[in-house]
């Protein structure tokens, strides 16, 4: 079997190489995963998406706390309905939904505002590693032509 | 104190080699004491209990993300009160709806607290859970906490009143939810306990985030002497009465436990191992990225300084702190390096004495015969 010898000092692998493809494995297995799933939505789209669940969300939220609310207060609602002036309720109820919906979409949307402009620059950093891991493998690419183009003349 | 941090390092090794195969297994028994603890806190469907189905859950557990666990626990407590009746797993489904809707899906990484809260409680040492989330997390993390008190007072509200909720008819059951209810706003050892979390996470906090040296030891203590005077200091002004020596037992409990905590944090987690795998057009890599060590830079701060430099002046004043106190040579630790130190000493030669006074920098330079250099020089030229 043909063994190449290396001469001292060559090496098989290019470590700087393999750092940087560490580097890029390591945030694409961990924090990556999140922000490159972010990263591929619009800013709009991301934040309509999240602003579209919020309001699902925080709907539910308020109905089972005025659930819990109406539970307690049972005996007396019972009791009382005939003399409650329901219209006036019922302004308080949706006046009270309308604001729980209104501060959660601004908490919402600063919240993941600042979750894609966050995702973005991890994005980009790992772009610029690829850009610099695409260049490493260029050189290589140059320097192993260069070698073969030289082996031809010397032939 | 070397034995600790021979032990130390020994930890952070043994933690780097093998941390692929304790981490599952911290996490099953994580969720073998979790579920374990909710079952012997509410003991109604005898069944949840059986040790298969702990078994089971945990095994779940240890190869899932940690919020498959607060989901589990969740599931757990709700089947239980579903084992008094309806409207109490209603109840409890409702109330921890509300508390993730309104706030944890905003921060799921504190979700974990809101199920390790009661068996901190159930351990007698609630105060770990403020400290260590003071410790690793942010301030924001006081609600969670505090959403975690509630469901362990629930816990123990639904425990206490299990004869009086059980077997209800449908016209009792809006008695039952308003007895819940009740039970829950009027309880002052329960605001209390969230008044104190909420204040001692919020000073471990920013006394962790201080740069001194030991913030983070300083933090414990702090946040651990702050909950016992906050308790105390409580108790006076509600109804219930804590008694002293339970709340500083566990208090002090829970400071061993975040010391320990802390050692893991500070000096074991971030040396954890990875195993990656990638591949390009020539070879598959199959990478273990071990981070570094390294403690001899963070433990010894001391420097030798050698000057066998005389120093000598003029005794214009024989009293003079500066004639008297000639600097040394020796072991100097690295923080008196500065040269403040000389400045302030001769500052403190009195000015008005008309004596000349020669300072250190000036004799160095007059030392030097620059004119005998320089024929020489010029010889060799």
């Amino acid at each position: 079997m043909y063994v190449k010898k290396r001469k001292p000092g060559e090496r098989m692998l290019n470590e700087k190489k393999i750092r940087l493809m560490t580097e890029l494995a390591r945030y694409e297995e961990g924090q990556g995963k999140e922000e490159m799933r972010i990263a591929k939505y619009f800013r709009s789209d991301y934040l309509g998406i999240a602003l579209f669940k919020n309001f699902f969300l925080a709907s539910i939220g308020y109905m089972v706390v005025l659930l819990l609310i109406a539970a307690y207060f049972s005996e007396y609602l019972l009791n009382n309905v005939h003399k409650m002036n329901l219209i006036l309720l019922a302004v308080v109820l949706i006046g009270g939904y309308i604001i729980t919906i209104t501060v959660y979409s601004v908490i919402t949307y600063i919240i993941y505002s600042l979750k894609y402009s966050r995702a973005k620059r991890g994005v980009e950093a790992y772009d610029r590693k690829l850009e610099k891991l695409e260049a490493l493998y260029k050189r290589e690419d140059a320097i192993k032509n260069q070698k073969q183009e030289n082996r031809r003349k010397n032939l | 104190m070397t034995l600790l941090l021979e032990f130390k390092e020994k930890m952070r090794q043994v933690y780097a080699k093998y941390s692929t195969f304790l981490l599952p297994v911290l996490k099953f028994i994580l969720a073998m004491a979790v579920f374990k603890s909710i079952n012997m806190s509410l003991d109604f469907v005898e069944q949840l209990d059986s040790i298969f189905i702990l078994l089971i859950l945990s095994l779940i557990c240890s190869i899932m993300p940690l919020n498959t666990m607060v989901v589990f626990g969740i599931f757990l407590i709700v089947a239980q009160c579903y084992g008094i009746g309806i409207e109490v797993a209603g109840f409890a489904l409702a109330l921890i709806l509300i508390m993730v809707i309104l706030y944890i899906r905003f921060t799921p990484q504190d979700a974990l607290i809101l199920i390790l809260t009661p068996i901190a409680f159930s351990m007698k040492v609630p105060c770990v859970i403020p400290i260590g989330c003071g410790l690793i997390r942010t301030p924001s993390s006081a609600i969670s906490a505090g959403f975690g008190v509630i469901i362990y007072y629930f816990m123990e509200l639904v425990n206490q009143k299990a004869s009086v909720l059980q077997g209800a008819d449908t016209k009792e059951i809006a008695m039952n939810l308003k007895l819940l209810l009740d039970g829950l706003l009027k309880n002052q050892d329960m605001m209390m306990s969230i008044i104190a979390f909420a204040a001692v996470l919020l000073i471990v906090n920013v006394i962790r985030r201080l740069s001194v040296d030991y913030a983070w030891q300083i933090a414990i203590f702090a946040g651990a002497i702050s909950y016992i005077v906050i308790m105390i200091a409580g108790g006076l002004f509600i109804e219930v009465k804590y008694s002293v020596i339970p709340l500083v037992a566990g208090t002090i409990g829970a400071v061993i436990l975040s010391v320990i905590l802390e050692f893991f944090l500070f000096n074991v987690d971030y040396s954890r191992t990875e195993m990656l795998q990638f591949e390009d057009d020539e070879y598959y890599y199959y990478v273990k990225a071990v981070p570094k060590m390294s403690i001899s830079n963070k433990d010894v701060t001391i420097k030798k300084i050698e000057d066998d430099r005389q120093v000598q002046v003029p005794l214009a004043n024989p009293n003079s702190r500066y004639d008297t106190h000639p600097y040394q040579a020796g072991p100097v630790p690295q923080e008196t390096i500065t040269f403040a130190g000389i400045d302030q000493k001769m500052e403190d030669v009195p000015k008005d004495t008309g004596a000349p006074v020669e300072h250190p920098e000036d004799l160095s330079v007059d030392e030097v015969d620059f004119e005998s250099k320089l024929e020489e020089s010029l010889k060799e030229l």
